[in-house]
């Protein structure tokens, strides 16, 4: 009976005809009573086809509809019928009903539609339904010849449609729209900025707008477009292989050298110019916002206008067609959350009547899309609140946050703003998958706010997402793409990882004073040691953005860039986590395109440690002049809280409560094939309550060639703290000072008096090895440290041991003294990582001045640090000494004073 | 290399088969030849970090990324370490393409349907989910693969190792 080939046919083009309708309606409901015949010819003549050919097919009730719809059309068009608002309501829901028995095409017929034509048919009976069965056209103004032809043939075509007369007819006029498309380039730009009733003349020429596609255009298949993009890149990638080979042969002769320039420049144009098939313009998608907007307004009780620009951006239409829903959401919420109540609005001194400007550009090779509001803006303040008494950052970080970021936390997961939940935007759920959602197809979100004067929304997208520029990274001799995107920054190790950490059994890098999550990719892709051998030596890390994590991805080798085509994986593949698709690499050889977030969410980094990462980054850019040391945070219960320098710390273990055994009341940990000693904090100092846990900590660090681990229940942290403002200095044993570090009164635990307390017998050997009139030589001590923690506590000690002694902040400072004062010391006691003049630096200066050739220099220095201890006794430094270790430090400075004097 | 199937398909009468027989280690297998796109020798193939251990890589098959699964692994055979015969027999399912490593390609078999026995039960060199129907060709056991069901257990058990990991 029907052919299904037609009838496809027929949803295709309905879908057309539909797609313009309906900011063609808004376009006649904002002229009003000043109607543009042309503009409703056009939409008139685009239901008349859908009417015809729905009778054609017999798909009775999509022709109901539209002969309807038609009627009270050519009401409109004879000037009979005032398109307000409620008459274009009527009309909009009629051509939304068309659309949607076009979609259900084959249930169509088994629709109810008599409400919608009663509703139809009481507009075209409406105040002047005398007039209808008449002639009344002709006594009006203007008709021109077309639309009077066009009249006659509309009234001919309501019981029984002639095809061919209308089709004749309908070509007519369709040449005459086409010319006028062609007269105005730019017809959306202009019409789009919906008008009020006044002052509409200058633009009614105007308003015919995007009448179907013009004669410029093909409709192609996007199954042969994707050929040809595939084709295109596979010509890339042959392009790719010559010039390779030809640059290994480094051939001199000119004539290849033309050619293959040639070809490169002609494939390159050859894939652009197909890229350039797959563009759409933005409009396509900012189209449908006149309408939702219209709707809004009524539904809030607000008065909004809208006004878009740049609608003939175009960028790839899998990225038109992406950025549909979050833009609508975007949209929906900057009606409902932005503009005020007109009441409002006044009382605040602006116009009634609130705008939302819709602006697409490119720029840096990106589309940017703004939506900009001259709502209530928001308040960074309120977001603070909400979004700590949501959990979603701590009070602290809250503080910390600009507000820039503050109003940026709407875009946070579980964040809402909204007071009601209403139904135009919804539970706040959308945020956060908005921002996924963009940052899905390659593009990222932020918003910026002025309380009182409104918000702008501003994503960034992609111009295609076929081609990806990318990092090709190698780990067991297989090549892996990583998209740039998601590429912050490559840092080189030189296979030395002392940047590298252990926080609670997980490698962080310490970059720049933050912590960034490590991981090494060949464990995230759990791949196995090559059966030949080859261990994966990763020694470049490349620290990684996804979404709103970051962290490091630990590689064999980078390679190389490349812009890379994405090839699908089969249906076998598609659902790894970690791959986001695979590639064709120069050589041939396929690789695969790691997908940064399925490996963070893999390897469970999440955002908490966001907040803490820029929190740190953002203070220690800004208090560059504090100390600030490196500490392990622990706490053996609520009530009491430790911290041990991180610099004399060898490793920390996490283990199980029960692997401890007992040596009498000495706990030991069997451990990688020896014993390791424990230390309990409270076997020294003081505590409230030491929690039982199942697992603890142990802090690992060397006194006195023993190696001793610490007890630590809780592990909070390990951070940059800021110490500077100690200045309560315990009288306790062990304990270095007390501080206040994340608003809790912190113990700084001097690891080795606390050891000696605990373990006395450990230090016999240098008690012995200094007798009591050497103990009590004083001696007169230059002491360079720029951490004003360390520095006190080494004065203090000295002190304490009858010396005399003076502090410099740094080498250069440490310099000028001796140099000024050159009989004045008899050791020179230095930090080697130190501003202005370091360790080293200082050393060297000291020594290469004659007066200097014996003084005692002794370098203090973290535990992990061979290849300085190195370059120290090569630039002259006469011992070594691990800061904070009293007992070795103080028979150093016997030994090295003895030896002098001999 | 690709050796062209096309014309030996054209030549056959309508009312026989045309099997492409192969073998896995010591098993003869066969597969119906409209199944079988292509035989070559792309062996540069590409592990995939996670994927079933059924399924071998990867090979750019001029410009498409295909799949390339181990039969060894799919059927539980032992596997056969020679490989100097060993040629990837692309099969093309509904549109599908889809790679299988096999150790050797055989021949061509022109059979006709009622030579064809439907899954017996004494063949045990394989599970029978995977069995369409056996040949008896000279003393020897041809395996007539569904080719169809073998995407389909090559697909569930990439669900299920995704599920598990």
């Amino acid at each position: 009976m029907q052919d299904a080939e037609l009838i496809a046919e027929f949803v295709e083009e309905a879908h057309e005809h539909l797609g313009d309708i309906e900011m063609q309606l808004l376009q006649v409901e904002a002229l009003g009573a000043d109607i543009n015949d042309d503009l409703v010819n056009t939409v008139f003549r685009a239901i008349h086809s859908i009417k015809g050919a729905a009778g054609f097919l017999g798909l009775v009730e999509i022709n109901k509809v539209a002969h309807r719809l038609e009627n009270v059309l050519g009401k409109v068009r004879d000037h009979q019928l005032v398109p307000d608002a409620f008459n274009v309501d009527v009309m909009l829901k009629a051509a939304d009903r068309l659309r949607k028995l076009i979609d259900a095409i084959e249930t169509s017929n088994e629709t109810d539609n008599t409400e919608l034509c009663d509703s139809l048919d009481k507009l075209l009976a409406g105040p002047s339904a005398d007039d209808a069965g008449s002639e009344p056209a002709k006594s009006d103004a203007t008709p021109s010849d077309d639309s009077s032809s066009e009249k006659d043939d509309s009234k001919t075509d309501v019981d029984a449609p002639p095809a061919e007369r209308a089709e004749a007819a309908l070509e007519s006029i369709e040449d005459g729209i086409q010319k006028q498309v062609a007269e105005t380039p730019q017809p959306t730009k202009q019409t789009a900025e919906s008008q009020p009733a006044p002052a509409p003349k200058k633009k009614a020429p105007n308003a015919p707008s995007r009448a179907g596609s013009g004669d410029t255009t093909i409709r192609v298949g996007v199954r042969v477009l994707d050929r040809l993009m595939n084709l295109a890149g596979e010509l890339v990638l042959s392009r790719n292989q010559l010039l390779r080979v030809l640059a290994e042969q480094s051939t001199n002769g000119s004539n290849i050298d033309a050619i293959v320039s040639g070809l490169d420049q002609v494939t390159t144009e050859l894939q652009e110019t197909i890229m350039q098939t797959r563009m759409q313009p933005i409009g396509n998608v900012f189209n449908k916002f006149p309408r939702v907007i219209r709707d809004l307004s009524a539904s809030l009780g607000k008065n909004i206008s809208l006004k878009m620009e740049g609608t003939e951006v175009e960028t790839d239409k899998t990225i038109v067609e992406a950025i549909a829903d979050p833009l609508t959401h975007l949209v929906r919420n900057s009606c409902d959350h932005g503009i005020e109540m007109p009441q409002t609005r006044v009382d605040a001194g602006k116009p009634a009547q609130g705008t939302v400007i819709l602006r697409a550009f490119h720029k840096a090779g990106k589309v940017m899309i703004e939506i900009v509001d001259d709502g209530g803006g928001m308040d960074p303040k309120r977001l603070r609140e909400k979004a700590i008494e949501k959990g979603v950052i701590s009070e602290e970080a809250s503080q910390q946050m600009s507000d820039q970021d503050a109003v940026n936390l709407i875009f946070a997961p579980g964040f809402s703003t909204a007071n009601s939940v209403t139904d135009v935007s919804g539970r706040g759920v959308g945020m956060d998958v908005v921002r996924t959602n963009i940052e899905n197809i390659g593009g990222s979100v932020e918003v910026e706010s002025q309380l009182g004067s409104g918000s702008t929304i501003r994503i960034t997208l992609p111009l295609t997402l076929a081609i990806v520029p990318s990092m090709i990274v190698s780990v067991n001799n297989q090549p892996y793409a990583l998209p740039q995107a998601n590429i912050v920054e490559l840092v080189q190790t030189g296979g030395q990882e002392k940047r590298i950490e252990t926080v609670s059994n997980a490698e962080v890098l310490r970059l720049r004073g933050s912590l960034i999550p490590l991981i090494r990719l060949h464990e995230a892709l759990s791949l196995q040691v090559d059966h030949d051998g080859t261990v994966s030596n990763e020694c470049q890390l490349v620290v990684v953005e996804a979404g709103r994590s970051r962290f490091a991805l630990a590689v064999d080798r980078v390679l190389d860039s490349e812009e890379i085509v994405v090839k699908p994986l089969g249906r076998h593949l598609k659902s790894l986590p970690l791959l986001a698709g695979s590639t064709i690499l120069g050589d041939g050889r396929v690789a695969m395109i790691l997908d940064a977030t399925g490996i963070a969410s893999r390897m469970a980094i999440t955002n908490e440690a966001e907040p803490q990462s820029l929190e740190s980054t953002r203070e220690s850019m800004t208090t560059g002049l504090r100390d600030r040391q490196r500490m392990v945070l622990f706490s053996l219960s609520q009530h009491d809280h430790f911290a041990v320098s991180m610099d004399i710390v060898s490793r920390i273990e996490r283990v199980h409560n029960d692997s401890f055994d007992s040596i009498g009341d000495r706990r030991v940990l069997q451990y990688r094939g020896g014993t390791l000693k424990m230390l309990s904090v409270d076997e020294v100092i003081p505590v409230k309550k030491v929690d039982e846990t199942d697992n603890v900590h142990v802090i690992v660090f060397k006194v006195c060639d023993h190696e001793v681990g610490l007890i630590a229940p809780h592990l909070n942290d390990i951070r940059d703290c800021d110490i500077g403002l100690v200045d309560q200095v315990s009288g306790q044993d062990g304990v270095a000072c007390v501080t206040v570090i994340e608003e809790r009164t912190t113990r700084i635990l001097d690891l080795y008096g606390m050891t000696e307390s605990a373990r006395p017998e450990w230090f016999e050997r240098f008690k012995s090895s200094g007798d009591a009139e050497e103990k009590q030589r004083p001696l007169r001590i230059l002491i360079c440290e720029d951490s004003p923690f360390f520095r006190g506590f080494l004065s203090r000690t000295l002190k304490n041991e009858g010396h005399q002694i003076t502090e410099c902040e740094d080498g250069a400072e440490g310099w000028d003294t001796l140099y000024e004062r050159p009989n004045d010391f008899d050791l020179l006691l230095t930090d080697v990582e130190m501003p202005n003049l370091d360790g080293i630096a200082l050393t060297k200066r000291v020594r290469a001045d004659s007066r200097f050739t014996e003084l005692p220099i002794i370098a203090l220095t973290s535990l992990a640090d061979e290849e300085s201890i190195q370059r120290g006794k090569e630039a002259g430094v006469s011992d070594y000494q691990v800061k904070m270790n009293k007992p070795e430090l103080l028979a150093s400075i016997r030994q090295q004073t003895v030896e002098t004097r001999v | 290399m690709t050796d062209n199937l096309e014309e030996t398909k054209t030549e056959a009468p309508q009312e026989t088969i045309q099997l492409v027989t192969f073998r896995v280690n010591q098993i003869i297998l066969g597969v119906e030849i409209s199944h079988v796109q292509e035989i070559n020798r792309h062996l540069e193939i590409t592990r995939v970090p996670q994927a079933s251990p059924m399924i071998h890589g990867v090979v750019n098959l001029r410009g498409d990324v295909v799949t390339v699964i181990d039969p060894h692994r799919v059927f539980g055979i032992e596997r056969d370490d020679t490989g100097t015969h060993q040629r990837n027999l692309i099969l093309n399912i509904d549109g599908e393409r889809i790679g299988v490593l096999v150790d050797q390609v055989s021949d061509i078999l022109t059979v006709h349907p009622s030579e064809l026995s439907r899954r017996p039960s004494n063949v045990r060199s394989i599970d029978r989910q995977f069995i369409e129907s056996v040949y008896l060709r000279d003393e020897e056991i041809v395996v007539v693969l569904n080719a169809l069901h073998l995407l389909e257990v090559v697909e569930h058990h990439s669900e299920a190792a995704l599920a598990n990991s």
